[in-house]
């Protein structure tokens, strides 16, 4: 029987009607079914799942007296506000005029079947909602995939057909030994455990054999209580300034980093601050022209995108493949630049060539706002004919008439727009060179500091918007801070502590990562689930997650609101700032370590209260804002920093508007020129990413939307991104395809010299000849090895640029490979699962195209938005 | 379970009065065979109507088709591939039809024959037919929901829905079910 037999099914009587369960698709019923089976699962058997789980038939919809809390989405740094609702089952009335009436418009608040979900709140058993927000100026209701199955992350202990968000850490866990099992113990107990490391380390080897790596879901409450931890000096925190601001600190590396520092310092150079560029969306809305440099917005920011995608701007993407805003730019008279991988110097120099050579320079604003011998430098640079478009594309690849395009559309009279993102802050050891040269463009058509001109991240992840409190790290100079990667190579570290991340499986290199931490003597992993990280720790403590404690975060536009808790955290739980607290207080009690008045928080409050009074605080002028006030702002927030007058807070929309915190008060071009031979165009890129004769190909990882982040964030559930994107892909040019003998489906190996990684090959123009993308930080299977290493995973083929002190060193965009097919049966619809079946891998097809008629992925045709079309105002950018 | 209502055409649809729908049910051993033949097999959806769409004789290979089914604000679109797909009916197993609203924020998709996608316009979801209606790229969460079809003398018929409408509580109220 084919495997399309299961369109019979037989609706019986007494079932539920409606149903809420889709068939095929996007989600699958795991914790219930195993993907095989949910697919033959006949309709009746899925609507009776749902019905159990929710006790009823229908959709439970918010009844008037629900209770109401506000957030923004735990995922990206776009930032979406929602609303949670949360009503006793129990007390459940569904009235008909519960959550208004039915049916929903178009673009209203109709509430998905993955918005609902049932768990405790304060011990009830509860039905959850959670519903974007109509009311927040972000998203407006607007959601992604991420956004909008916010409520399947929630913890449940019942069979939910749609997810299985149990793999919790519930409470702490030691190990007697290395390689021993865990065990469950107290709070208690763990807490003497740790503050006893803590002591023995300082006491026997000093506190810079402590290391510290936090973390990836962080905010500034987190950050409170590590920075004062650790950087505060006795007896506050652990610092030790006796020992010298090198020795007496403990070794911190932050997120994706080994070493506390900015993820682009060169930014310093130009605007007096390297802290991330942030703006406001609606100066990105009314530029003429937006430029997407390294970044897959589309996937990474999606309702930002829409935002932008509803809007007559043109577009000019900078990017090696063929994404959707790069196809939307073409379609919609922007331009897409597809460059040859980092050869972004080259390139944007010879944009800024066509700039200067046409006077098309922002005049007015350089001569008023940029220091003018930096200008010079900056045109004698990129004036040199080898950046003459023509000349620039032998090392680009970008025709000239492309180059020209993008430049008339950047340059005066537009008000342009630049975002940028891993394309550029990842660029290894080049991260500086790429960092600066996009600044430079940016002044040279002054996009910054006024409407429509907006220079700055498209960002990964909300964040912590503060760092420093009152206790900077004892070490001024960036530059000279300990590395952490380093120091766990050199054997240096006695006591690790991870905290909300997972290293293990996101770092570069981390089959040497791994390594070096099995030889740390003590290993804490504070997590909220088990991960690649947590096997190698000693001590396991059970953090909470979003929605089970309250903390806030700001997101692109500088808007910080606080996420409040609406649920019960399961087990013993904790929220992560209390847990660096109750060490901290452990420490003060057991050894006198510090001072025990300065560790009593037990509440959010508390540490958002102690946080807004230090100097950090008061720069933002977040010390006039109460928590009370904060959580009265819901979903809209302020954006930082805020000023106050008289009773009033004002939060501000656009930064450096009238100077920058430089010496003189004026930014600066830092030119930077890069070299290269005729017969060597690409002469400038480090040794270890340059494709050689042994490894032909350039390797780039990218992001699929479905999988946000690339399951970067312990957060996303298995099931949601495993049924979507069921294996490592990786993308393939026809032309590269054919001469490897690869066909859609078929397995194939990458290698280079740090290691390898299988994946399914999908033929697609979406890459150019030469390139191949595979999928950044997806989580394979480990199929039992017994290291916790995969097969399948693309950081195995990434440089580790820690080695570099200077830049962020971050090489996890690019990187070389050898491809090869292997000899094992190929992906096909009939041997994957149904519920994993993908559109994504198929032929190309199209006019011209050899085509699988199976394939749909190829058509990235742009969809012309309704408000383009037809004249309706656009969602966003009208004033409500 | 009975509908009542008095057979009439409006717009192609028809209604079923309660003796020609058990007289349907009664025909088990007819949709047995239609099951032999890749036909889908009689629905019995608990309370949904019947609805005539179109003759097979009617239909145009790759052509959209419109019908609102099972109330009268739910549309949603008929497409005869003219080859075997999933859950496809009719002689070729070939007929599939969806729900014309998105399933993220329920703007109405369109269907485009060149591409043989249902694409909606409002943030560019990208829905596939020849895959039940599941998400090819685009921001909604769940497939489109399925109009669950069979074909009965040389029509097809539209007999219950797999998944649910966007912007309602349960596919069937509130509204009024197509044909009266």
């Amino acid at each position: 029987m084919s495997e399309e037999h299961d369109h019979e099914e037989r609706l019986s009587r007494g079932q539920v009607i409606g149903g809420f369960l889709g068939g095929a698709g996007a989600l699958a019923l795991p914790g219930f079914l195993r993907p095989g089976d949910a697919f033959a699962a006949d309709e009746a058997t899925k609507q009776r799942a749902m019905a159990s789980f929710l006790g009823q038939d229908e959709l439970p919809v918010p009844p008037p007296n629900a209770r109401v809390k506000t957030s923004a989405c735990q995922y990206c740094n776009v930032g979406c506000g929602y609303k949670m609702y949360t009503w006793p089952v129990k007390s459940n009335p569904q009235r008909p005029d519960a959550a208004g009436p039915y049916p929903k418009d178009a673009l209203g608040d109709w509430i998905s079947p993955a918005m609902v979900t049932r768990a405790e709140v304060e011990g009830v058993d509860s039905y959850v909602a959670v519903v974007p927000d109509r009311d927040c100026i972000v998203n407006k209701g607007d959601h992604s995939p991420r956004g909008g199955t916010n409520a399947l992350t929630v913890y449940t202990t019942r069979k939910h057909p749609l997810t299985n968000p149990t793999e919790r850490l519930l409470y702490p866990q030691l190990r007697a030994r290395k390689g021993g099992p865990l065990r469950r113990v107290s709070w208690n107990e763990a807490l003497d455990v740790i503050a006893d490391r803590i002591k023995g380390v300082i006491d026997r080897h000093g506190p810079h054999h402590i290391g510290l790596w936090a973390a990836d879901h962080l905010s500034p409450e987190m950050n409170f209580a590590t920075t004062k931890l650790f950087f505060a000096p006795s007896p506050r925190g652990l610092y030790n300034p006796a020992l010298g601001p090198d020795d007496g600190v403990a070794v911190r590396a932050i997120h994706n980093r080994p070493k506390w520092n900015s993820e682009h310092p060169s930014i310093g150079e130009h605007f007096g601050s390297a802290s991330t560029l942030l703006y406001s969306y609606r100066d990105l809305e009314i530029a003429d022209t937006v430029m997407i440099a390294g970044a897959n917005t589309y996937e990474t920011g999606t309702v930002l995108y829409n935002r932008l995608h509803a809007r007559p701007n043109k577009k000019v993407v900078i990017d090696p493949r063929r994404t959707v805003p790069a196809q939307n730019a073409r379609d919609l008279g922007g331009v897409h630049l597809q460059l040859r991988p980092n050869t972004d110097v080259v390139l944007v120099n010879s944009i800024m060539y066509v700039i200067l050579s046409e006077g098309r320079e922002d005049k007015a604003f350089i001569k008023a706002r940029v220091d003018p011998a930096s200008f010079e430098q900056l045109r004698r640079t990129v004036l040199q004919e080898k950046y003459r478009p023509e000349n620039a594309r032998r090392v680009t690849g970008v025709p000239a008439t492309q180059v020209r395009k993008a430049a008339r559309l950047l340059g005066r009279p537009n008000d342009s727009s630049i975002l940028f993102e891993k394309g550029i802050i990842w660029s290894g050891t080049q991260n500086e060179a790429v960092m600066s040269t996009y600044a430079n463009l940016a002044l040279l058509v002054g996009a910054i500091g006024r409407p429509g001109r907006v220079f700055g991240r498209q960002g990964g992840h909300q964040s912590a918007y503060m760092y420093d409190f009152d206790w900077p790290h004892p070490q001024g100079d960036g530059d000279q801070r300990r590395n952490l990667w380093q120091e766990l190579e050199r054997g240096r570290i006695e006591l690790l502590i991870f905290a909300i991340a997972n290293p293990l499986r996101m770092q570069q290199q981390t089959n040497q990562l791994r390594d070096f931490v099995k030889d740390v003597p003590f290993v804490v992993d504070i997590n909220i689930r088990p991960s690649d990280t947590s096997k190698f720790a000693d001590l396991v403590l059970p953090a909470a997650a979003w929605g089970e404690y309250t903390y806030t975060r700001e997101n692109l536009e500088r808007r910080v609101r606080v996420n409040q808790q609406f649920y019960d955290p399961p087990g013993e739980a904790v929220a992560d700032y209390l847990i660096f607290s109750r060490i901290a207080n452990r420490l003060a009690k057991r050894h006198g370590l510090v001072d025990r008045s300065e560790w009593n928080f037990s509440n959010w409050r508390q540490v958002y209260n102690a946080m807004r009074q230090t100097q950090e605080g008061k720069n933002l002028g977040l010390h006039a804002l109460s928590p009370k006030r904060l959580e009265q702002l819901g979903t809209n927030g302020i954006q930082l920093p805020i000023t106050k007058r008289g009773k009033q807070l004002i939060g501000t929309e656009r930064l450096y508007a009238t100077g920058f915190p430089t010496p003189d008060g004026r930014a600066r071009f830092v030119a930077k020129d890069q070299s290269w031979t005729e017969d060597d165009p690409l002469a400038f890129l480090p040794a270890e990413i340059k494709p050689n004769r042994e490894y032909p190909f350039f390797v780039t990882t990218v992001r699929y939307q479905s999988v946000w982040q690339s399951g970067y964030t312990y957060r996303w559930t298995h099931d949601l991104a495993m049924n979507t994107v069921p294996f490592m892909e990786f993308v393939v040019n026809p032309r590269n395809a054919k001469k490897h003998g690869l066909e859609d489906g078929d397995w194939a190996e990458l290698r280079n010299q740090y290691g390898a990684t299988e994946g399914v090959v999908n033929v697609s123009n979406q890459v150019p000849p030469g390139l191949i993308s595979a999928i950044f930080g997806w989580q394979g299977p480990t199929d039992g090895d017994p290291e916790g290493n995969s097969r399948y995973y693309a950081n195995n083929l990434i440089a580790g640029g820690h080695l570099q002190q200077r830049s962020n060193g971050a090489f996890f965009k690019n990187t070389r490979a050898a491809l090869r097919k292997l000899d094992r049966p190929s992906r096909t619809a009939k041997n994957t699962p149904r519920l994993s079946e993908k559109q994504r891998y198929g032929r190309v097809s199209g006019p011209g195209a050899a085509g699988n008629p199976d394939s749909k992925a190829e058509n990235l045709i742009s969809i012309p938005t309704v408000a383009r079309d037809v004249g309706r105002p656009p969602s966003f950018g009208a004033e409500r | 379970m009975s509908l009542s209502s008095a057979p009439e055409e409006s717009s192609g649809g028809v209604s079923v009065s309660r003796r020609q729908f058990l007289a349907a049910g009664a025909a088990g051993a007819a949709s047995a065979a239609a099951v032999a033949a890749g036909t889908a097999e009689a629905g019995r959806a608990s309370g949904y109507p019947r609805l005539r769409i179109i003759q097979l004789s009617k239909l145009e290979r790759n052509k959209a088709v419109k019908f609102n089914y099972p109330l009268e604000k739910q549309p949603n679109v008929l497409v005869d591939f003219g080859r075997p797909v999933p859950a496809g009916v009719g002689p070729n197993r070939s007929i599939v039809a969806y729900s014309r609203l998105c399933q993220h924020m329920g703007c109405e998709v369109e269907y485009r024959p060149f591409a043989r996608e249902l694409n909606c316009p409002c943030h560019q979801t990208r829905y596939d037919p020849e895959r039940k209606g599941s998400i090819i790229q685009g921001v909604a969460m769940q497939p489109l929901p399925r109009v669950l079809l069979e074909v009965r003398r040389g029509a097809v018929w539209a007999v219950g829905i797999d998944g649910l409408i966007y912007g309602y509580r349960s596919n069937l109220t509130p509204g009024d079910p197509v044909g009266g």
